[in-house]
């Protein structure tokens, strides 16, 4: 009793219901819902989606704003594209290739913020921009398609019929709890979230601890698109536009405080398996697909919603 | 006070919260044309009884009576209570920064032009009417931000003024402002209540009550313990009808060693943090000794926190050397001085001394993360065991360690705060404004605290507005004002006289 209650009152439980609940409705219109094929193409989504959403976590912990997700899945992407392609690279070096996109940008970003003291949300907009610009120049808006088997694996199905890409999705979920519970840095970057300048009067290196967060934001997403570009084998300019809205919302869906101080990993996952499982319900309960952008909006709207009044409630209701 | 008539009646009111009575059969009586302080500990139930009187708590929500001028009333919400004629201006002044003074004056209740159209003119003319009953001269269309604090203060009671309130309600007006700047706001409190206007005065400030306060009422632990009229009593009885319990020496003040000195800064300078080429410090040398406790006075915007935090490394200082122990030590940032056995208590606990989503236990081990863990892990037994030691040794009221510390007092905070730094065992302890805010009780546990720390070695600077505090509990005080020191007094030289003359310098 005393373990249901207290799972009840954890903050999560308020998106696991309407999650719930629409994986029974889906089943109930469509008994192919809860198939394998179709299990495994949510959750391979929903592990790719997870590691930006994670990196969203790390920065939104430290009361920032990161813009540029969806440019670096992109970039990442490509990248590898044309390194095996029109490079000849190896496979070893193009995925080291794009994961170094992830740090070179997630540093810029860093470099943007903290030295130049250029607000996050605008300097992330402006890398958001020139990433996406290097990928449309270094393409030529060419599509890379055809890569070698060993690339496409990456992406493919692994261990036990799952994807790869959920391993590697809970192995880092999992570093990421870890991190944000059990180490110096994870406190240290709550704190700063939660009141900058106390943690800086405790002795607390701000800057640092956000650069940090940047730089994991960085590598996560450039993880995300590499794993994308190798499960559809192709990597295109348009990879990921509007990516980072989607797992903003899905990170503050789950109850992560976009002004820091506030995080929830498990709120996190719960969030982008919801987002996720909202486009293919909808597909399967045959929404009209011009409508799908509509729910989606509300529901952000609504969660979004009950957790500032829940949270209210919480904190005495002044 | 010829007044007898009475205003407002509060009677019998008990209030519960969910597990809480924080109400238990409250009565206020005020009179037409007075000035009627309300204190008591924090927690002692004097915001709820407020809320209950703006209609922030709807009349269905606790039991009692209220009566105004004899009707008995039923507020519903804060808009019944203001028709009532009851104006209410909050602690942190909620006003619109980017507005000028005559917007913010008659926000919500703008004169119009028959076609609905805002009437400028006459707005501007009603506001330079308030302000000139108050005696003051601010222009109606001066953007707000760029006045000062206890100008803006000015225009929330304007803008309650406009209202035409019988009873107005201050809750602590003059925790931001400065001495002089204090005076001139009870002066304006005295116009009012010429015009038969009550005020009801939320403070904590003994000298406060006694210099302009014509009645007194004193809540504790949610039941009204006395109501005198001031003529009456004295602070002691107030005080101790506050805490409950006889306070014979308010200030433990006891005699310690005081050593050879321990820091020296030199020619210290510091530039002012929003006029650009101006100094809000300019080449101050001070020294500390061991054992001692340096109280430092000063008007507020003196210069007195700019130059502990330029010590601290908390904000750039232009030029200026800090020796500990003879040796010359560069402290760049908080992290230096951590290092070097510094610890600051700032002066505002919510900007920058308590993270309030944080446990007690986060707040205490903040500065200690690398003590208390290893390759970076933290051990959670021995931060546990670190956070319970201070947590029963400073006696923190609180279900446990892992209370959000933004839903304790603000003297439970303030010790959270010290534990945080006792921890480290610091040298040197900087502490500006160790007990504003703070109830009594609490007062007279943080000097306790203090007086441990530097019978254990320690050394502390002690901001404080609060006079007697300071002459009480300092072994010197330095005086700034006008970005230097002005004097600097020995215990046998300790007078409020002294001081004021050489702050006002």
């Amino acid at each position: 009793m005393k373990i249901i209650k207290k799972i009840l009152r954890r903050s999560e439980i308020g998106v696991l219901i309407p999650l719930l609940i629409l994986w029974v409705i889906t089943y109930m219109a469509n008994k192919a819902f809860f198939s394998s094929t179709n299990m495994i193409s949510l959750f391979r989504t929903v592990s790719i989606s997870l590691l930006g959403a994670i990196g969203a976590t790390f920065i939104f912990a430290c009361g920032m704003m990161d813009l540029s997700a969806g440019s670096v899945y992109a970039l990442s992407g490509m990248v590898a594209a044309i390194s095996m392609k029109d490079l000849g690279l190896s496979v070893g070096v193009a995925v080291l290739l794009s994961l170094l996109v992830g740090v070179v940008i997630g540093l810029i970003n860093a470099l943007i913020v903290n030295k130049f003291e250029i607000p996050a949300f605008i300097a992330t907009l402006g890398t958001q921009y020139i990433a996406r610009g290097i990928v449309n120049v270094i393409s030529e808006g060419k599509t890379y398609t055809g890569f070698s088997e060993s690339f496409n694996a990456i992406g493919g199905i692994g261990f036990l019929g799952i994807p790869w890409s959920v391993y590697i999705a809970i192995i880092i979920s999992i570093i990421a709890g870890f991190i944000l519970k059990n180490t110096v840095y994870g406190r240290s970057l709550l704190a700063v979230g939660g009141n900058a300048e106390t943690a800086r009067v405790c002795g607390i290196n701000i800057k640092r601890v956000r650069n940090i967060a940047f730089l994991i934001s960085g590598i996560l997403c450039a993880m995300a698109g590499l794993l994308s570009t190798a499960r559809l084998s192709t990597a295109q300019v348009s990879a990921g536009t509007g990516w980072e809205m989607s797992i903003i919302a899905a990170t503050i869906i789950g109850g992560v405080s976009m002004y820091g101080g506030y995080v929830t990993l498990i709120g996190a996952i719960i969030g982008v398996t919801l987002m996720e499982t909202l486009t293919i319900s909808m597909t399967m309960l045959k929404v009209n697909p011009y409508w799908q952008k509509i729910v989606i909006g509300i529901i952000i709207l609504v969660a979004v919603g009950i957790d500032t009044y829940r949270r209210k409630k919480m904190s005495g209701g002044n | 006070m010829a007044n007898n008539e009475i205003i407002l009646e509060m009677k019998n009111i008990t209030k519960r919260f969910p597990g809480v009575l924080a109400l238990d059969n409250v009565s206020l009586k005020a009179y037409k044309g007075e000035i009627h302080a309300l204190c008591g500990e924090n927690g002692a139930g004097k915001s709820t009884l407020m809320k209950i009187l703006s209609g922030s708590y709807p009349a269905s929500s606790y039991e009692g009576e209220i009566y105004v001028e004899n009707q008995l009333q039923h507020f519903q919400t804060p808009k019944d209570s203001e028709e009532a004629g009851i104006e209410m201006i909050y602690q942190e002044i909620s006003m619109h920064l980017d507005l000028t003074v005559a917007e913010n004056i008659f926000i919500g209740n703008w004169p119009k032009k028959k076609n609905g159209i805002i009437a400028w003119d006459i707005m501007r003319e009603e506001a330079k009417k308030y302000l000139n009953t108050l005696g003051v001269d601010i222009d109606p269309d001066s953007i707000l931000r760029r006045l000062s604090a206890s100008q803006q203060q000015l225009v929330a009671i304007a803008r309650a003024l406009s209202k035409k309130p019988k009873i107005l309600v201050l809750d602590e007006p003059t925790s931001p402002l400065t001495n002089k700047e204090s005076e001139k706001l009870f002066d304006v409190l005295k116009v009012l209540k010429e015009s038969g206007i009550a005020c009801i005065l939320i403070t904590h400030k003994m000298e406060e009550i006694f210099q302009n306060a014509d009645r007194v009422t004193v809540l504790r632990d949610g039941k009204s313990v006395s109501s005198y009229l001031l003529s009456e009593t004295n602070e002691k009885q107030i005080i101790s009808d506050m805490v409950g319990r006889e306070f014979d020496n308010f200030y433990p003040k006891e005699k310690v060693k005081i050593d050879e000195v321990i820091m020296e800064v030199k020619n210290l300078s510091v530039p002012h943090p929003s006029v650009p080429n101006r100094k809000i410090i300019d080449n101050i040398s001070i020294s500390l000794r061991k054992g001692e406790i340096l109280g430092i006075a000063g008007l507020v915007g003196s210069g007195r926190s700019e130059m502990v935090n330029a010590i601290y490394g908390k904000q750039p200082k232009s030029s200026g050397d800090i020796f500990i122990n003879g040796k010359k030590v560069i402290i760049k940032n908080p992290k230096d001085a951590i290092k070097n056995g510094m610890a600051l208590i700032t002066e505002d606990r919510k900007k920058d001394g308590i993270i309030s989503d944080m446990s007690i236990l986060e707040n205490i081990t903040l500065p200690s993360l690398k003590e208390v863990s290893k390759f970076g892990f933290i051990k959670k037994k021995k931060e546990k065991e670190i956070s319970n030691f201070h947590f029963e040794k400073l006696k923190i009221k609180a279900p446990s360690i892992n209370k959000m510390v933004g839903q304790l007092s603000g003297g439970n905070q303030q010790k959270v705060i010290l534990a945080r730094w006792m921890e480290r065992k610091p040298k040197i302890f900087i502490m500006d404004e160790p007990t504003r805010g703070i109830d009594v009780g609490a007062k007279y546990e943080i000097y306790k605290i203090m007086m441990n720390l530097v019978k254990e070695g320690s050394s502390i600077i002690m901001i404080s507005s609060e006079l007697p505090e300071l002459m009480s509990i300092a072994d010197r005080i330095a005086v700034i004002a006008d970005q230097q020191i002005k004097g600097i007094l020995n215990a046998d030289e300790f007078s409020q006289e002294k001081i004021m003359e050489l702050a006002s310098l």
